[in-house]
């Protein structure tokens, strides 16, 4: 009863017309910026975000939410149209979307995409509402040790399931901890790696960051790889996406078990959406009865890691607000948006904020709404959006960011600090170091540091804590797997089980 | 690209040595009550030396597998960054909104083939949209130049 009573309240909040308003805004920006190359969910987030200063935090949560899971089905329009993924999560969508793209069937891919995200987005949603709250309560228990083994945990899972070398993701991680401690000291309020510069006292501003790695330094990456694909039908017509009653049957059960998929990979801490969307392709093929089709224009290839992507983009926000712990570089920079409002997301959250919780979460199902009818209704619209030449939109990102990371303080300082880290940024793309360890890192960096020292204090100096209290155990355990993996991935490979790689690279 | 990534791994063990230093010299490693604010930075600056070496030896031996560093396509970054670097300088003068403006310009006449009719229109338009929605609707305080907004 409590869960209803909970939800009406949310509905209550989520439907007043500033919250719709921000839902309907969000969720149609996230499908705009999907479509664009060159500009992702954490980046249109982090660069919307010191705009959003005068906005009531829930509408800007809802807000940045339903772009979240907009971004999330708006890569499909460029994967099913022209081959090329809008965002990472649409990899595998390309795959069996382009292929019915050229069967004349792309108005019908674009449609089983909608409807599956619809559906798995809602089951996700449901999920969530029963899983968070218990969740926090069992967060409740956690001390000062067990945050720094969640968060140890969380860094540790970046090298399972992050791309790329396991170093370079340590030291990609090491450096936005290292990051996090510039400025004053929370503790002793000593100044650390300040150099004589008053405007590094108060730390480097996670904006700052942000719209520097990702709004500038996709910019670069974006000019040096551009992205082109051909177009493949022209003009659409609402009759296009209309599924025949052979389609649905065989798509129906690829959402529901691309939904499951999804939610569970969106529940763990660096898990992602892009994850669950390969996995839940890997599953479809093995489950069907007819794998030779995959790859050939397969209605459930597309189903599957759509309705996963989805799925997972939901269920990413039960470790943000009931644990404090992002588990994507999106809800890590929400959590920056939280921590500008004053609002620490964690297990009190659900008791000392309410509102925000449930009318974020019956905003999705709103949102999910308006996102499959934009989709079956908008289709053309952003097909024609495909069109805008990246010349102009790169001017547009590099003023949006330039104004972002000066409204931090007002100073000229940090617009000058975004474009060294903007340059940092391209640099570590171009020798495959990821960014979005250094992101989560930097956001949780004060939450290690800070739970370590008090661990600490609360056991005189022995390190014993982390490993005789049993839930920080089980995270350390986690974390010392997940550190070996490359390790037994390295010995499987050498014993001849072939390649175990569980990333898009490995495609 | 492998003396590219071997010079950043370097770097990075650079910067592990760099913090390990300084937060060995000027950050007390232990509190009062435990450990110090010198304590963590100086793990971390030794987490970045000890994981910087073996990415520098894994570079040294995939010498074979390189690619090219510098592509026709980095010289357009490099144009785009000075660009904005002038523009950044430039700011004082023009002013937030119109000096900003002139990157979209820039962009259009370095990355694409746009008339400078086009170009001159896209920036009058933009000042005028950057200085109505963020400085007047969304009260950012954007600095005025010398000559423009």
């Amino acid at each position: 009863m409590d869960l209803l009573h909970n939800l009406y309240t949310g509905f209550a909040i989520a439907l007043t017309w500033q919250n719709l308003l921000c839902c309907a805004a969000g969720v149609f920006f996230g499908q705009l910026i999907g479509v664009l190359p060159g500009i992702g969910a954490p980046t249109a987030i982090a660069l919307l975000l010191p705009l959003t200063f005068s906005f009531n935090p829930t509408s800007a949560i809802i807000m940045f939410a339903g772009i979240y899971y907009g971004v999330a089905y708006g890569g499909t329009i460029t994967s099913v149209l022209i081959n090329v993924p809008g965002e990472s999560s649409s990899v595998m969508t390309c795959v069996d979307g382009y292929a019915m793209a050229q069967k004349g069937r792309a108005g019908a891919a674009l449609s089983i995409a909608a409807i599956g995200s619809f559906i798995a987005g809602t089951l996700s949603i449901i999920l969530l509402m029963s899983f968070a709250p218990a969740l926090a309560r069992f967060a409740l228990r956690f001390g000062p040790a067990e945050y720094f083994g969640l968060a140890v945990m969380a860094f540790s899972l970046l090298t399972v399931f992050g791309s790329g070398s396991s170093f370079k993701i340590i030291l990609s991680t090491i450096v936005g901890i290292l990051i996090s401690t510039v400025g004053m000291d929370g503790v002793s309020g000593m100044p650390r790696f300040a150099f004589g510069f008053p405007q590094l006292l108060g730390g480097i501003d996670f904006v700052v960051v942000i719209c520097g790695l990702f709004g500038l330094a996709e910019v670069f990456n974006s000019i040096e790889e551009p992205e082109s694909g051909v177009l493949v039908k022209d003009k659409f017509k609402l009759s296009d996406v209309f599924l025949t009653w052979q389609e649905w049957v065989d798509g129906r059960w690829a959402i529901v078990r691309g939904g499951i998929i999804g939610f569970l990979i969106g529940l763990i801490p660096a898990g992602g959406i892009t994850t669950a969307s390969f996995l839940a392709y890997l599953a479809e093929k093995k489950a069907s009865k007819h794998p030779e089709t995959f790859g050939k224009g397969d209605i459930a290839g597309i189903a599957a890691p759509e309705s996963a992507n989805n799925a997972a983009s939901i269920s990413g926000f039960a470790p943000l607000l009931a644990l404090g712990v992002p588990g994507s570089a999106t809800t890590a920079v929400m959590l920056a948006g939280f921590m500008m409002w004053g609002i620490r997301p964690g297990p009190l959250l659900f008791t000392n904020n309410p509102d925000l919780v449930w009318g974020l979460i019956a905003s999705m199902y709103i949102g999910n709404t308006i996102l499959l009818l934009m989709n079956i209704f908008l289709i053309p619209l952003f097909v024609a959006l495909l069109r805008i030449p990246y010349s102009i939109m790169m001017g547009f990102i590099i003023i949006f960011a330039s104004i972002g990371a000066y409204s931090v303080n007002n100073s000229m300082f940090d617009v000058w600090m975004m474009l060294g880290f903007g340059i940092l940024g391209y640099a570590m793309k171009k020798l495959d170091y990821p960014i979005v360890p250094l992101i989560l890192a930097m956001v949780l960096g004060r939450l290690v540091e800070n739970s370590l020292r008090q661990a600490l204090i609360l056991s005189a100096g022995s390190f014993d804590i982390f490993y005789s209290r049993p839930i920080t155990a089980f995270f350390m355990l986690i974390a010392l797997l997940a550190y070996c993996t490359p390790l037994l991935r390295m010995v499987l490979k050498k014993a001849g089980y072939g390649k175990v790689d569980i990333n898009r690279e490995s495609l | 690209m492998w003396y590219a990534n071997i010079l950043a791994g370097a770097a990075f063990l650079l910067l592990g040595a760099a913090t390990t230093i300084l937060a060995w010299l000027d950050l007390p490693y232990t509190a009062d009550f435990g450990p110090g604010p010198g304590f963590l930075p100086l793990w971390l600056g030794i987490g970045l030396m000890i994981f910087s070496i073996p990415v520098i030896v894994a570079e040294v031996i995939n010498k074979a597998k390189s690619e090219t560093l510098v592509r026709p396509e980095t010289v357009k970054c490099v144009k785009v960054l000075i660009l904005i670097v002038t523009v950044f300088l430039l700011l004082p003068v023009f002013g937030y909104a119109a000096g900003l403006a002139l990157i979209t310009a820039g962009g259009m006449r370095l990355m694409g083939r746009h008339s400078w009719g086009a170009c001159a229109a896209t920036v009058i338009v933009t000042a005028i949209v950057i200085h109505y929605l963020f400085g007047q609707w969304l009260g950012i305080p954007l600095p005025q130049g010398m000559i423009g907004w």
